[in-house]
């Protein structure tokens, strides 16, 4: 069976290029538009990644993390922060609020893809 | 695995425009004084995300200048500097250079570097002009702009390549040996086997002789040796683009997860974790807290809704209308041939028909209401433009928008917009008064300028008012006279207004910049009148000017009079009609035996007889026995003499020239109720036929039946 991600990014064509991209590589992506709509998308079925935008209206990508980690279903699936702030002060909130990784924008795609094979394969 | 990136371009492009459009809207209504942190967060935001997709799609030009316009703000809505007007002028100013830049990433125009940089140099300025207020400084010293980075010092990390057992010694053995040559380390001690080691060295350790010392006792693709901090809780690259935060946190979540207990582990408790750089983190994140806060988690927010709509190619949109005649057409044909049936045998069949003909009717108002736009979508550029024209004229006025949502055709709201916008300018450099002027006879000293759009009848009304000084009649009847037009004292205001639609008709006493040539008011009315619309005057002295304009809802729909001649009928589009009369032999003259004139109420009109031009048979010849339907194109009047007035309605248009070929006096055709053809007259070209005197018909003119 396919290894489902959940790509969250308000900026939909970074979404569509990310969803794209894992997708050529053999995963099945479905994109939300911002945290909010990622968090349904979530709740509604499972994810073996889940890729977040940080910067977001209606909810950022730090809440989004928590608000996952509180959830029985997500507590050990790897979320990894999509953000254009690479610094220590960032990636300490993405940390503390139960992030497993980050990945500083722009970002070459083919890292994005090796990135993720590291975590799921 | 080679990507074309270009395929994101379009996405890109669209979401960029909305970003711009949404940053120069908040920055209008900004409050500079109490600005609202709502608000800067999403301007904040707004250059934000066009600076991440611009980096990624390497539109670096872009991304350049959001990165400056960026950071600007985000020290602003952290009450790092305060909002001055003149970051208002310069972030809108930086918004219009982007505009430019994604432009010329269109293909449309040349992107200037001279400009990209003259305006990342006129941001950067912003930030240091003027000093920040005191407490500012208090925090800012407070706050280090990250976790404690050592100058210079070298950060390793790697995943010890034995057991558990023999690790302690083996890293013991490392830091001894790195230790008799440079200052070193452990600041992070492996929490299992394969979770990674953390040394911190001094800088002037050769990073190739560490690797290779690490080699012995590490797996070679773990080792990861940067810059102090950047490595801070990476097991990732050495450039820090990406890492996953040390394998702690999955794995004691994992631990909880484990355990039979489901207990779920608090989120937080995850901060507890790092062991060095906790305090760091603690910090920061009570410094950042109430920006996060702010960033739209607990404000709901209206104006991002999941996507619900889709684009679609008008030319889709134009087929579906174009089908949607064809299906009238074939109902008629149906409906026509089923009339000689018997009513009782066929109830059914007639019952089916009336339900068709319903559905019918339903689906063409449905697929015409998607070529619709609201209103709104011209009212937004207005803010901008009297923004800039009021600080560029010294004046003050205040902008309101009623109506944003009536909606109009497509094609329509892409032509009014320049149009409106000479009335606009015209209204704010004419009408509005200086403030000192308004505040001498008794006016607020900020003028207001109103935009109003309403459905009335089958139109769409559009107004620009204004509460400034009015028309001045003594003025404009002087400049009248100067320019030759015949003028009199006694014409009514009405005509006295429509005077400033003449060419080359100003009564600026100076050129402005603005809109003072003398050339626009001209050009709008007749861009007003090619879209079947009309425009009207009302002003008071003192009080202020109102200009109407009435457009019709769509352009594939015409508001037209049906007319007989002879077996024919043919529409004309009302927006021409001035009115229509019984003439008298007594009203009617010869000219050299050929043209003929009508005297209107003291006016000798030419009179174009449609049965001639058309070579129309069986029709009424006796200008006493028809009707002569008095036309107005391009300010010149004639008369048409028809036989008799069917009507008043709204038919669907189609090209005759596409679908045949252009005939003279027509300008297209359409489909009546009954499925017969009627051809729309092309008023423009009758009325100069009259006025060139030929009523002779267009050897190619005449319909071929």
């Amino acid at each position: 069976m396919l290894k489902t991600i959940l790509a969250v990014d308000d900026s939909a064509s970074i979404r569509q290029m990310v969803a794209f991209i894992l997708r050529s590589s053999g995963y099945e992506v479905i994109e939300a538009v911002d945290g909010m709509d990622g968090l349904e998308k979530a709740k509604a079925r499972s994810f073996n990644l889940i890729l977040t935008d940080q910067n977001m209206p209606r909810m950022d990508g730090l809440t989004l993390v928590r608000t996952l980690r509180a959830l029985t279903q997500y507590s050990t699936t790897p979320i990894l922060i999509l953000t254009t702030e690479s610094s220590a002060a960032m990636k300490a909130q993405g940390r503390a609020a139960g992030a497993t990784g980050w990945l500083v924008k722009p970002f070459d795609p083919l890292k994005l893809v090796e990135v993720v094979r590291t975590i799921i394969g | 695995m080679p990507i074309d990136m270009t395929q994101f371009y379009q996405v890109f492009f669209e979401e960029t425009q909305e970003h711009l459009d949404s940053m120069e809207s908040l920055l209008l209504n900004l409050d500079i004084s109490h600005p609202d942190a709502e608000q800067l967060n999403a301007i904040f935001r707004a250059a934000h995300s066009i600076k991440g997709s611009a980096g990624t799609f390497g539109f670096t030009d872009l991304a350049e200048v959001t990165h400056v316009l960026e950071t600007l703000l985000d020290r602003i809505r952290k009450g790092d500097l305060p909002l001055r007007p003149a970051m208002i002028d310069a972030f809108l100013a930086a918004r219009d250079v982007l505009q430019g830049l994604l432009a010329a990433r269109r293909g449309e125009g040349v992107a200037d570097p001279l400009q990209v940089a003259a305006m990342c140099k006129r941001l950067s300025e912003l930030t240091v002009c003027e000093p920040p207020p005191v407490p500012v400084v208090a925090v800012k010293v407070e706050m280090p702009a990250a976790p404690k980075e050592s100058a210079g010092e070298l950060d390793v990390s790697f995943v010890l390549d034995m057991d558990a057992g023999a690790a302690a010694i083996a890293v013991d053995n490392l830091v001894a040996e790195l230790g008799r040559r440079w200052t070193v380390a452990v600041s992070e001690r492996a929490s299992s086997v394969t979770s990674p080691w953390r040394l911190r060295i001094a800088a002037e350790a050769d990073p190739d002789i560490v690797r290779s010392m690490l080699e012995f006792i590490a797996r070679s693709d773990s080792i990861r040796i940067g810059p102090a901090g950047s490595l801070a809780f990476a097991g990732g690259d050495v450039d820090g683009a990406y890492g996953l935060f040390s394998n702690e946190v999955v794995a004691e979540v994992a631990a909880v997860a484990d355990s039979s207990r489901i207990e779920l582990p608090p989120p937080k408790g995850a901060a507890a974790v790092p062991p060095a750089p906790t305090l760091a983190v603690g910090k920061d994140a009570v410094e950042l807290k109430p920006i996060s806060g702010a960033d739209g988690r607990s404000t709901p927010r209206p104006a991002v809704a999941p996507e619900s709509s889709i684009r679609v190619d008008v030319v889709k949109v134009d087929q579906l209308v174009n089908l949607i005649g064809e299906l009238v057409i074939t109902h008629s044909m149906l409906a026509q041939s089923a009339a000689t049936l018997d009513p009782v045998k066929f109830e059914r069949l007639h019952n089916g028909l009336a339900q068709l003909e319903r559905n019918t009717r339903d689906i063409q108002e449905s697929v015409l209401s998607i070529r619709m736009l609201p209103m709104s979508v011209v009212f937004s550029r207005f803010p901008r433009v009297v923004h800039d024209l009021a600080q560029k004229l010294g004046k003050q006025v205040e902008l309101k928008t009623i109506g944003e949502d009536t909606e109009l055709d497509k094609g329509l709201i892409e032509r009014i917009s320049d149009p409106m916008t000479h009335l606009v300018r015209n209204s704010l450099d004419h009408g509005i008064e200086m403030p000192e002027q308004r505040i001498a006879i008794g006016k607020t000293p900020s003028g207001t300028i109103t935009l109003k759009a309403y459905h009335q009848g089958g139109s769409v009304v559009i107004e620009v008012g204004d509460d400034g000084a009015g028309l001045n009649r003594p003025k404009i009847l002087a400049k009248a006279r100067e320019k030759g037009l015949a003028v009199h004292d006694e014409m009514s205001d009405g005509e006295v207004w429509l005077l400033i639609f003449e060419p080359g008709f100003s009564t600026a006493d100076k050129v402005t910049e603005v809109s003072g040539r003398g050339v626009g008011m001209d050009v709008v009315k007749r861009n007003i009148m090619a879209l079947e619309g009309r425009v009207e005057i009302e002003s008071t002295a003192g009080i202020g000017t109102r200009m109407t304009v009435r457009l019709p809802l769509t352009l594939a729909i015409l508001d037209g009079m049906s007319v007989a001649v002879g077996r024919e009928t043919y529409i004309i589009p009302l927006g021409y009609v001035i009115e229509s009369l019984q003439a008298e032999r007594a009203m009617i003259k010869s000219v050299s035996g050929v043209a003929r004139l009508i005297n209107v109420r003291g006016e000798y009109l030419p009179v174009v007889a449609l049965y001639e031009i058309f070579g129309i048979p069986d029709a009424v010849t006796q200008f006493d026995e028809g009707i002569m339907v008095v036309l107005e194109a391009d300010g010149t009047k004639a008369a048409l003499f028809i036989d008799a007035l069917v009507g008043h309605q709204q038919v669907v248009i189609k090209s005759l020239e596409s679908n045949y070929r252009k005939v003279n006096g027509i300008s297209g055709a359409t489909i009546m109720g009954d499925g017969h053809v009627a051809l729309i007259l092309d008023v423009a070209a009758l009325v100069q036929m009259a006025r060139m005197a030929l009523p002779e018909v267009d050897s190619s003119g005449g319909p071929d039946e």
